[in-house]
Formats: structure tokens, C-alpha cells, sequence
């Protein structure tokens, strides 16, 4: 007989499922939910369910969003001049808490990495080089991560853009080598976005 | 240069414990702070010792790249810890390896002291030098182990050089990964450019940095062999770079790399895989004016590994201002008496600090130390002797 009852067992094992969570943190956390009122559990529940249901990539830039467009998107205060690009949809969160962006995003969904099998064909390339080519976009500031498939990620984008007749440039690195943009401080983001170089 | 001016200060290991590494459940061992000899038969585990310290001092195993070799069988952890005591204090090192059971992702967590501490902080505390068996081949065999001596060296006290060298070997995982699929089906030419200028990049940082050091351990190489053998030959090293240039700035050098990149590219294109670049690299070993690895006869070779190895200690003992704790797997029995007795004469004379030594027979002629510890390994336990 397993010594916890098994609805336990898979709460543990889901908790033990996400990142940066090891077999204690989940052991914790199931017997947290388990002394904390029903309704938290129910609230916690119905918060996950809900997720994929309500939430979908933008339309334009594939950032987090609950209606067509995200909510930067549709912010007409943004300039719709300027594009950053970034990985990952997290990374958009990063940029937003520097403070020093006011244009709208476009999220790649990774980098190249041919290890993986990930070429421009797996990222959003054509996706973003249709908006580019189809509005008023003056400038592209490319803020993938300063690690080796960011910077092959940058300078193909760079390549690419180029013949579109728009300003690209790369944020400078104040970042440290390997770091990945999520982690970086907002002080080193914003020097970074103040540097940003030509491509 | 002696090596009274080369080493006032001096580090060692005092306790070390080993926690589900390797052969080793559990072991506490206390070093002793001159020579530690540790004997016992085949596959007991004195090399698994050695790497312990290996990977503690240097934050990662010079054996293995995959760190779950490293936890005992049907572990998800594993731990070293050492405490090394230095003349400006003692602390305490630590490294633990665990593996994610859903991702099996391992992940390392170093700490001083106790306190967590990026592993950078681990580097250079304790600085070694390691002479393992294959050391021996340094002249005669492929570039590997030449270009492993001077990575080992930059990546203890070189942090800039270091990273540049992690850095390039990602790379050029990436651009093989590419290369690779570039035959196969021709898939994905134009995101070549990319890598190959941050190949160029990071490999001109690696080679340049690496062709430094071999101007730097050159002379004292060349003095090591003149202290190793009575023939008076004249040693020299020289930096090779595939790719053909000076190496002396990196700048330079990144273009100088650039261009053959471009100019190789359909060999690239065929064979697959990366053909310049510092993992390409070679130091000519030549002993006067001609090649050692075909010139120099085989007790000549075996004097000039000892000379380069040697040159290593002193060349970290100069740059960090300690004596390097230096381990010798297996070696010593390989070498004849005379070679023997000289090596140990010349690391009791300075050119180490603490020195472990693990053996499968029992030795002779290392009376130059003063106070040996000896240790007897049998199926991952340690007991002294
Ligand atoms: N991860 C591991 N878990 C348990 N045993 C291991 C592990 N890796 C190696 N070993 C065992 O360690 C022994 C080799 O130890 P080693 O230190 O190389 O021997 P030696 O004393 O000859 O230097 C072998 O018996 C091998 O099976
Ligand atoms: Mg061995
Ligand atoms: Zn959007």
C-alpha cells in the first residue's frame, strides 16, 4: 500500500512536472493545497482550466493574448514604427519592465538551432518579414538572447531585413554572455536598449 | 626562474568527502598536506579519487562531459567536498550534481563556505594540475591532448579565455549540427553566415589567448628539460593555427578566421562538419629545430612530456602565486628509475604543493618528501595506511 493516498501522489506529480520544481517543492505544495481551504484548491483549478481556453498567441505579434490582439497591440499609444523581436513571450515581460520601449513586438518562438532541427522555417521569420514589408515599420530592434543561437538568431534576421529598407539594430550587451534575456535585471535591459547598435 | 620564487604560498586539500560519486557511497578521507599515496588494485577507485578533487577544483569533470556519470549508479545526486586550507585561510568547497527525474537534466550547485556561490567563485581557490596516464603520449600522439593541456590551463586562470571557450564549443555544435544537414539535404544554407561569424568571433578569442600561453610556457619548458636530461637540447612549443595566422590579436585573427571559413566552405559542404578553427588548432612540439614527435627518440619524448608538465605547474604555481596541488594517476610506475626519480625530486622541490599519487604497485624512490600519507582504495572505500 503506497503510504499517501494516490489523489496526492498526482498532485505531487504535476507539481513535480514544472520548472525549477524538484520532488520536495511538490511534496510542499500538495500538502499546502491540502491544509488550505477547498476553495483555494477550487480557484487554483479553475484558474488552469481556464488558461488555454481564454488564452491564445496575437494575431500580429504572437504575444499572450485573450482577444484577437494583445493588449499592446492594441494599445494605440505604442508606436507602431518600431519593432522589437524577441524569443519567447516572457521575454516581452523582460523588455515592458526596462521601461524603455514604447514600439510593439514580435515574438519568434525561439531561436536557430539546428541541434534541435530548428531553422527559420520553425520560427516566425516569415511572419515578421510580412509585417515589416506590408506596413510602416521604420525600425527593428532585435533583443533575442545574447547566447550563441540569439546571436546567429540576429544576424540571419539582420541579413534578411536588410533588403526591406528598414533601420535593424541588435540591443548592445551590457547582458552577460549566456544570459538569457528573461533573467536580465532591468537596469542592464534599459543601457542595453540605450546602446543598441545597426545590424 | 626556481622554483623558490615561483611558489611562497601554498594550497591542500585536509578533508575531502565523496557523497554517491562515482564508486564511492560514502567517503571521508584526510589528506595530508605534502604527498598522499594511495594504492590499491585495478577498478577499486583511485582515478575516481582524483576526479573528485579534479571536479571539485574545477567545477567540472576532466574525464566525462555528462555530469550522471558522475552520480553512483541508481543515484539522482552526488556531492564533493574538500576542505582546503590556504595561507590567507581555510574554506570549505563544495559541488553537488542533481538530476531532474523528469527531464533528467542534471544541474550543479557550488557553494564556499556553505554559502551558494556561482562556480566561478570555485576556480583558481585551489588550483591543480593533473597528469593523467594518456599525459604521457603528449608528443606522439593526435593534437587532442595538446590543445587539453593549454584549455585546462586557461580555463583556471583565465576566466575571459574560458568563456570564450565554452562559448565556441557550443558553436561549434551548432554549426556541425548544421554542416551535417547542409549534406544530408541541403536544408538551411542561409542561417550558416550567422554561426560561422560567432564561430569566427569566440575561436579567434580561444586562439589568440592560447597562442599567449604557449609563448609564456614555452621558456619554461624549455628550462624543465634542460633540469630533466643532460643532453642539452633546445625544447620549443609553437602555437599552430589551422587556419594559418599570428594569432597575435584578436581582431585580426577574427578576420584572418572569417576568411578561411569562407574559403573552405565546399570542404565544409562535403565532409559535413567544421574544418578550421581552434578545436582544429596544434602546438609543434620541436626539439632542435625538428619535429619531436619524429625526431626526438622515445626517452627524449618521455623527458619532454615531463618538461611540459612541469612547465604547467609552474606556469599555474607563477600565475596564482601557489604551489598547484598536483595528482598523478598511474604515471609514476610507467617511468623508468632515473626519469622517476628526477620528476619527484623536482615536485618535492617546490614545483607542487600538495601531491596526490595513486598507484597500483608499490613505489619506490619518494623519499624527497617529507611526511607521506599513504592510502589503500579497495571497491570505494579508503583507509590509511
Ligand atoms: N557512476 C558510477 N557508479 C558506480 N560505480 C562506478 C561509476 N563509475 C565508475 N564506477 C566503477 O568504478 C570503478 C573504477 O574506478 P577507478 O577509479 O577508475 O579504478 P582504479 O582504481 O583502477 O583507478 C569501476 O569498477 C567502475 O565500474
Ligand atoms: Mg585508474
Ligand atoms: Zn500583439
Amino acid at each position: 500500500m503506497p503510504l499517501v493516498p494516490e489523489a496526492v501522489e498526482r498532485l505531487v506529480a504535476e507539481f513535480g512536472r514544472l520548472p525549477g520544481v524538484g520532488p520536495k517543492t511538490a511534496q510542499r505544495l500538495a500538502f499546502y493545497c491540502l491544509r488550505a481551504p477547498a476553495e483555494a484548491s477550487a480557484r487554483l483549478g479553475a484558474a488552469l482550466e481556464s488558461l488555454h481556453a481564454a488564452v491564445h498567441p496575437c494575431a500580429r505579434c504572437f504575444f499572450i493574448a485573450d482577444g484577437e490582439l494583445c493588449a499592446i497591440c492594441s494599445d494605440v499609444r505604442r508606436d507602431a514604427t518600431q519593432i522589437c523581436v524577441v524569443e519567447e513571450p516572457l521575454d516581452v515581460l523582460a523588455v515592458e519592465r526596462s521601461g524603455e520601449f514604447r514600439g510593439i513586438y514580435h515574438v519568434l518562438g525561439g531561436a536557430l538551432s539546428p541541434m534541435d532541427g530548428i531553422g527559420p522555417d520553425e520560427l516566425r521569420v516569415v511572419e515578421l518579414e510580412r509585417r515589416v514589408a506590408g506596413g510602416d515599420v521604420r525600425e527593428v530592434v532585435i533583443a533575442t538572447d545574447p547566447d550563441v543561437e540569439g546571436e546567429a538568431t540576429a544576424f540571419y534576421l539582420g541579413e534578411r531585413l536588410a533588403a526591406l529598407g528598414v533601420i535593424v539594430s541588435r540591443l548592445a550587451h551590457g547582458l552577460p554572455a549566456g544570459a538569457d534575456l528573461e533573467y536580465a535585471d532591468e537596469l542592464t535591459l534599459a543601457r542595453a536598449f540605450a546602446g543598441r547598435r545597426a545590424l | 626562474m626556481t622554483d623558490t620564487i615561483v611558489s611562497k604560498r601554498s594550497c591542500a586539500i585536509g578533508r575531502l568527502r565523496l557523497f554517491r560519486f562515482r564508486n564511492y557511497v560514502e567517503a571521508t578521507v584526510h589528506l595530508g598536506p605534502s604527498l598522499n599515496v594511495i594504492s590499491g588494485r585495478n577498478a577499486q577507485g583511485k582515478t575516481n579519487l582524483l576526479e573528485a578533487v579534479a571536479t571539485l577544483t574545477l567545477t567540472r569533470s576532466p574525464r566525462t562531459g555528462t555530469a550522471s556519470d558522475l552520480m553512483h549508479w541508481g543515484d539522482e545526486q552526488c556531492l564533493v567536498e574538500a576542505a582546503v586550507s590556504r595561507s590567507g585561510g581555510d574554506s570549505v568547497l563544495a559541488v553537488r550534481f542533481t538530476r531532474d527525474p523528469g527531464t533528467a537534466r542534471v544541474s550543479r550547485a557550488t557553494s564556499v563556505d556553505g554559502k551558494p556561490c556561482p562556480a566561478r567563485r570555485l576556480l583558481g581557490v585551489c588550483p591543480v594540475v593533473l597528469f593523467w596516464p594518456e599525459d604521457l603520449q603528449l608528443v606522439k600522439a593526435g593534437p587532442e591532448g595538446r590543445r587539453r593541456l593549454l584549455d585546462a590551463l586557461l580555463t583556471q586562470l583565465d576566466p575571459r579565455a574560458a568563456a570564450h571557450l565554452l562559448r565556441y564549443r557550443r558553436i561549434l555544435q551548432q554549426r556541425n549540427a548544421l554542416l551535417h544537414r547542409l549534406r544530408a539535404d541541403g536544408h538551411g544554407a542561409d542561417a550558416l553566415p550567422g554561426f560561422s561569424r560567432e564561430l569566427a568571433h569566440h575561436g579567434a578569442r580561444v586562439a589568440v589567448a592560447r597562442a599567449r600561453l604557449v609563448t609564456q610556457l614555452a621558456p619554461l619548458a624549455a628550462e624543465a628539460l634542460g633540469e630533466l636530461s643532460s643532453g642539452g637540447e633546445h625544447l620549443s612549443l609553437t602555437y599552430a593555427p589551422s587556419h594559418g595566422g599570428s594569432c597575435s590579436d584578436d581582431d585580426t585573427t577574427e578576420q584572418e578566421l572569417s576568411a578561411a571559413l569562407r574559403d573552405r566552405r565546399p570542404e565544409e559542404l562535403a565532409r559535413g562538419v567544421t574544418v578550421v578553427g581552434p578545436h582544429r588548432d596544434d602546438v609543434e612540439i620541436g626539439l632542435d629545430g625538428r619535429a619531436a614527435r619524429t625526431a626526438a627518440s622515445q626517452g627524449q619524448q618521455r623527458s619532454i612530456v615531463l618538461a611540459c608538465k612541469l612547465a604547467e605547474m609552474r606556469f599555474v604555481g607563477r600565475s596564482t602565486g601557489t604551489a598547484p596541488v598536483v595528482m598523478l594517476d598511474d604515471v609514476l610506475s610507467e617511468l623508468d628509475h632515473e626519469r622517476r626519480g628526477r620528476l619527484v625530486a623536482l615536485l618535492a622541490a617546490g614545483a607542487a604543493g600538495q601531491v596526490l599519487i595513486t598507484t597500483t604497485e608499490t613505489l619506490t624512490g619518494l623519499d624527497g618528501f617529507a611526511g607521506a600519507c599513504r592510502y589503500t582504495v579497495q571497491s570505494g572505500t579508503v583507509r590509511e595506511t
